[in-house]
């Protein structure tokens, strides 16, 4: 299976890291997403993403505790493995590497 | 005053058609979203998202269920449908025909949405719904662009409601039975 991060993965992955475990769920990682970005993402889109990156090892979950506030149903948090952290710093070095040297996004 | 309650149709699709791996937490994040203030309109909007990106992606991992899916709903359906309308077609007859048409082309959608659910993954029914639909604007575009007859004003409306709204409508209907049947499931009320 490729290795290759999407954009959207990438971005999924980085809200991951930059929220606590106990906070990182579907609609903080949408609105940590749509932060950034500008863009409204829908839930179904990023828990389509991180379904994808579990199966590929890079993503982990559990279930939380459920409450009234979302009418019995329990939350499911999200983690990046060490394996996701290995391929987000790869990503990174690729994109410096690529970015490094383009007149066009050097700032003024 | 705004109903304070998400809509009860698309929280059950959500739970009979899509995996319970991302059921369990979607529906509590959109239940949770709704209460803080989002409309029943975005809630449907994202269980129509929802619900399509798991039928893609059903299709896409399982090519050959969903062609599977889609031949054995459209074969029980369709055959069906032409086998009850014809009878009401032939003693019936007239503009009364065309009302049972209607019925008629609810059940036999139904009973192919049911086949399927029965048969196949619970994704697969959204997958055949929307099989439906784009089949009927083909045939649709067939024949306004090749006419074999005019036909009367009335079949028109008809065959135009039958095709994009009362069949799939009766494949989701009769999926939501099946799957409902065989999860033993009953909604849970918010």
């Amino acid at each position: 299976m490729s290795d290759h991060l999407g954009s959207f993965d990438l971005l999924v992955l980085l809200s991951l890291l930059r929220l606590e475990e106990e906070q990182a769920y579907g609609v903080t990682i949408s609105t940590e997403i749509q932060q950034a970005t500008g863009r409204a993402v829908a839930l179904a889109t990023v828990y389509a993403t991180l379904e994808r990156l579990e199966d590929r090892g890079l993503v982990s979950s559990r279930l939380g505790e459920s409450t009234a506030q979302r009418g019995g149903r329990a939350k499911r948090h999200f983690r990046v493995t060490t394996n996701g952290v290995r391929q987000v710093r790869e990503a990174k070095a690729a994109l410096l590497k690529m970015w490094r040297g383009i007149r066009e996004l050097q700032e003024a | 005053m705004k109903p304070t309650d998400p809509p009860a149709l698309a929280t059950a699709l959500l739970e009979l058609l899509i995996p319970p791996r991302t059921s369990a937490g979607l529906i509590g994040d959109l239940v949770e979203e709704h209460k803080n203030g989002r409309s029943r309109a975005w809630y449907w909007q994202q269980t129509i998202m929802a619900l399509t990106l798991s039928a893609f992606r059903e299709a896409r991992e399982r090519k050959f269920h969903a062609i599977t899916a889609i031949v054995l709903g459209y074969l029980s359906g369709a055959s069906l449908c032409y086998f009850t309308t014809s009878l009401a077609g032939r003693f019936v007859g007239g503009y009364t025909a065309y009302v049972l048409f209607i019925p008629l082309g609810f059940l036999s959608a139904a009973v192919g949405g049911w086949m399927v659910s029965r048969s196949h993954s619970r994704a697969m029914v959204f997958v055949f719904a929307i099989f439906c639909i784009i089949a009927s604007a083909v045939a649709l575009a067939v024949y306004m662009l090749f006419p074999i007859d005019r036909m009367p004003l009335a079949m028109t409306v008809v065959v135009l409601t039958l095709d994009f709204i009362i069949m799939p409508a009766g494949v989701l209907a009769g999926g939501l039975f099946g799957a409902a049947h065989e999860s033993h499931s009953t909604y849970r009320s918010i």
